[in-house]
């Protein structure tokens, strides 16, 4: 079976000119469908940017190496071509955008992506009925539709829109930057509920996070450790919790 | 030896610090002409107009008040005496045409004026509003004498005072207007009068060398209203290489004790009309806690320019303002602010926001003046400017004058671009570049229109519509965004 994310030999860069700093060393990645990944890593070991790489931020620049979805290179592609094919990234920090209103963006994404799939849009009062439904499960409050997009909510809160945001474009592949921080535990449950809704055999997942913990809640099928822009090592869940107990070090020396 | 020489004392040269302007010989004649001529019941606002433009002068080049703007585009239509007041006459628009430009809300409330002219045909009041043109606005003899005394007192104490507003204009197109506007127009809320519905005044210019216009807003004594004002060109499809017109029109509102309105204007065209030329100015003296929102929305012209002189007169008062343009090809858009605390315990605010594409041009001139008196005052300017275009050009002009000492006085001015990280977080949700874009554009210029009203009042939404729609129209990408219904495409904050 062809994996549904498949990242060859990755190299990249942000900056340019002098300043042109490599982030991504040589990454290999290989996720099935039906699997959820972890990656975990220490501050600053390129995690976010192998996220950000693979969701078509434009300012890395990808030098070597390709990046496979569903067997066809997607690195040429723009990022909202990306986001059709159902390629998904929550972001770490999520964006706000003051005028904008969330209700609002989130039918026109969620057109963008029905349109993509050749179906049909969603009239404004059906897509109301899909994203009540969806709000409830995360256990959103309905101000939520009539504000601007993150503008002024909590950090839970900024996290629980990225979740929702999921669910309405039901993605196949959803890679979601450190989605856990900055959460409560009550917090953390709702969140991870939402990621285990979209865990399917059509489905693939990769959590990328700093700590063990939402682990506890939304079980990985492997567990990649990234230090200094490499893969240093690949395991079973049972490698999140040696990390948690034994720290970055003896994997990173 | 040096014989004593007579000592000669050199007569004393008298340092003119400014040199009065005079109007040009043909103008002043025609000024004094057009008195001459004039009606009883407009001598007085045309002497006051004539006063004030007298002492103006007309703007030249290196005028503060017109420092981005080319003034020598305006001269020819301003030097004339022309107006309105000699123009042909013009063929009326027929009612279907009128009505596809009437808001929905404002149905049973419409005056239409044309090159200046209130033409009755077309309009209709209903209840709330009164309206008349100037010269016929003074009360009708009364079968009770005193009554009668009594109201035409009252009416000459308000004419006076809005001579004297005219009298201190500083603005020579607004004192023209005044001056030469054919058929002044008087609207009145009755005091304690809460208008249920809104009054619109639809400016309709034929094209015309320069047509003047002067609307009146009397505002009573804690009335509530909403004026909505639209500007639409006659024969749209006009000859391209044919002379392009000067629309002037001066709004003058008194706003009594605990009166409240909001003024929404909305001058955007989508026709070639982006030929002509629009100067547009708001006057406003707020009363003791008298309260005005004004939003204005327009897409420019060849030059628009869109003037308010606000004095917050009476202790309590507040006024906001709020502009919104958007332009694009070589058109102009510009403001310019008075806005003078006279008195303790105003507050102010005013939102600028412009977004500027290709060759546009566009600038936001204003001073917040606080008198030595104006303790407490609280005033505050923002001017924000989002260049689409590295060609685009926008001036920024805030200025703060305060003589008091205890005062919460702040302005600012930005200009930028698009923020790169909401464009990719946009797109990284399947929102093609263009339509990310125009996403956000029209968010950044809906803050400004957001004050127009409560959300879902018709007016928001047909602003929103024409300003929007408008914008969409003219960004990449607007095929690709959804087309507006009347509950979508429009971002609320």
């Amino acid at each position: 079976m062809t994996p549904m994310l498949e990242v060859k030999s990755l190299i990249a860069h942000v900056g340019e000119g002098e300043s042109i700093t490599p982030i991504l060393k040589g990454i290999n990645l290989s996720v099935k469908a039906g699997e959820v990944h972890a990656i975990m890593g220490p501050n600053g070991s390129g995690k976010s940017t192998l996220s950000k790489v693979i969701a078509g931020h434009p300012d890395y620049s990808v030098t070597q190496g390709e990046i496979l979805f569903n067997g066809e290179n997607i690195l040429s592609l723009e990022a909202d071509e990306r986001a059709r094919k159902g390629v998904f990234m929550g972001f770490q920090y999520p964006v706000e955008i003051p005028g904008v209103n969330n209700a609002e963006f989130l039918r026109m994404a969620y057109n963008q992506r029905r349109k993509a799939e050749g179906k049909e849009e969603a009239d404004p009062l059906d897509f109301e009925e899909i994203l009540d439904a969806k709000m409830k499960e995360l256990d959103m409050d309905a101000k939520f539709k009539e504000r601007a997009i993150n503008e002024g909510y909590s950090g839970g809160e900024k996290k629980r829109n990225e979740i929702l945001q999921m669910a309405i474009l039901d993605p196949a592949l959803a890679i979601l930057d450190e989605t856990d921080s900055g959460l409560d535990v009550d917090a953390l449950k709702i969140v991870a509920g939402g990621i285990n809704r979209l865990r399917g055999p059509a489905k693939a997942i990769v959590l990328i996070t700093h700590y063990q913990r939402l682990l506890d809640y939304v079980k990985p099928d492997i567990v990649h450790v990234l230090s200094g822009g490499r893969i240093v090592k690949t395991g079973g869940k049972e490698l999140a919790l040696e990390v948690e107990t034994q720290g970055y070090d003896w994997l990173v020396k | 030896m040096t014989a004593p020489s007579e000592v000669k004392t050199a007569k004393p040269r008298i340092m003119r610090e400014e040199i009065l302007p005079v109007l040009p010989p043909a103008l002043e004649a025609a000024v004094q002409e057009h008195l001459d001529a004039s009606p009883p019941g407009l001598v007085g606002v045309r002497l006051a107009a004539a006063s004030a433009l007298r002492r103006i002068g007309l703007p030249h080049s290196g005028a503060e008040d017109y420092s981005f703007i080319r003034v020598g585009d305006l001269l020819p239509h301003l030097g004339q005496a022309e107006g309105s007041a000699g123009a042909q006459p013009r063929p009326l628009p027929t009612a279907g045409e009128v009505e596809g430009w009437v808001y929905p809300e404002a149905k049973d409330n419409l005056v239409v004026m044309l090159d200046g002219l209130f033409v009755p045909e077309l309009s209709r009041v209903s209840g709330d509003y009164f309206v008349a043109p100037l010269e016929e606005s003074a009360p009708p003899d009364s079968p009770l004498p005193g009554m009668h005394l009594r109201f035409q007192g009252l009416h000459a104490t308000f004419m006076s005072r809005i001579e004297n507003m005219l009298e201190e204009d500083y603005d020579a197109p607004a004192a023209l207007a005044a001056l030469f506007a054919s058929q002044p127009v008087l609207v009145r809320v009755p005091a304690k009068r809460v208008a249920a519905a809104p009054l619109q005044i639809l400016h309709l210019t034929s094209g015309q060398h320069r047509s003047d216009a002067l609307v009146i807003l009397h505002a009573g004594a804690q009335s509530q209203s909403r004026i909505l004002v639209r500007h639409e060109r006659l024969g749209k499809a006009q000859d391209p290489a044919g002379p392009a017109g000067l629309e002037n029109i001066h709004t003058l509102a008194i706003l009594e004790d605990g009166a409240s309105l909001r003024f929404l204007e909305q001058g955007i065209d989508s026709s070639a009309a982006g030929r002509d030329m629009h100067l547009r100015k708001l006057s406003v003296r707020l009363e003791r806690d008298a309260r005005l929102i004004a939003v204005t929305a327009h897409t420019g012209s060849r030059l628009t320019r869109a003037s308010f002189g606000i004095d917050l007169a009476g202790e309590g008062a507040d006024a906001e303002l709020n502009g919104a343009a958007v332009l694009s090809g070589t058109r102009q858009g510009h403001y310019h602010v008075r806005l003078r605390h006279l008195v303790p315990h105003g507050t102010s605010r005013q939102m600028f926001k412009t977004v500027a594409a290709d060759q546009a041009r566009a600038s936001v001139d204003g001073t917040i003046i606080v008198a030595l008196d104006a303790q407490q005052t609280n005033a505050g300017q923002r001017i924000h400017n989002l260049m689409l275009s590295d060609d685009a050009r926008a001036d920024s002009k805030p200025r703060l004058m305060i003589h008091a000492d205890d005062v919460k006085c702040s302005h600012g001015a930005t200009a930028g671009k698009l923020d790169p990280v909401q464009q990719f977080y946009l797109e990284s949700r399947g929102l093609p570049p263009d339509q990310a874009r125009s996403l956000l554009t029209v968010a950044f210029i809906a803050e400004a229109l957001g004050k127009a009203g409560n959300a879902g009042e018709p007016f928001r939404a047909a602003l929103d519509h024409a300003l929007l729609d408008g914008l969409r129209a003219r960004l990449p990408g607007s095929g690709t965004a959804p087309t507006a219904g009347a509950s979508q495409g429009v971002p609320h904050a």
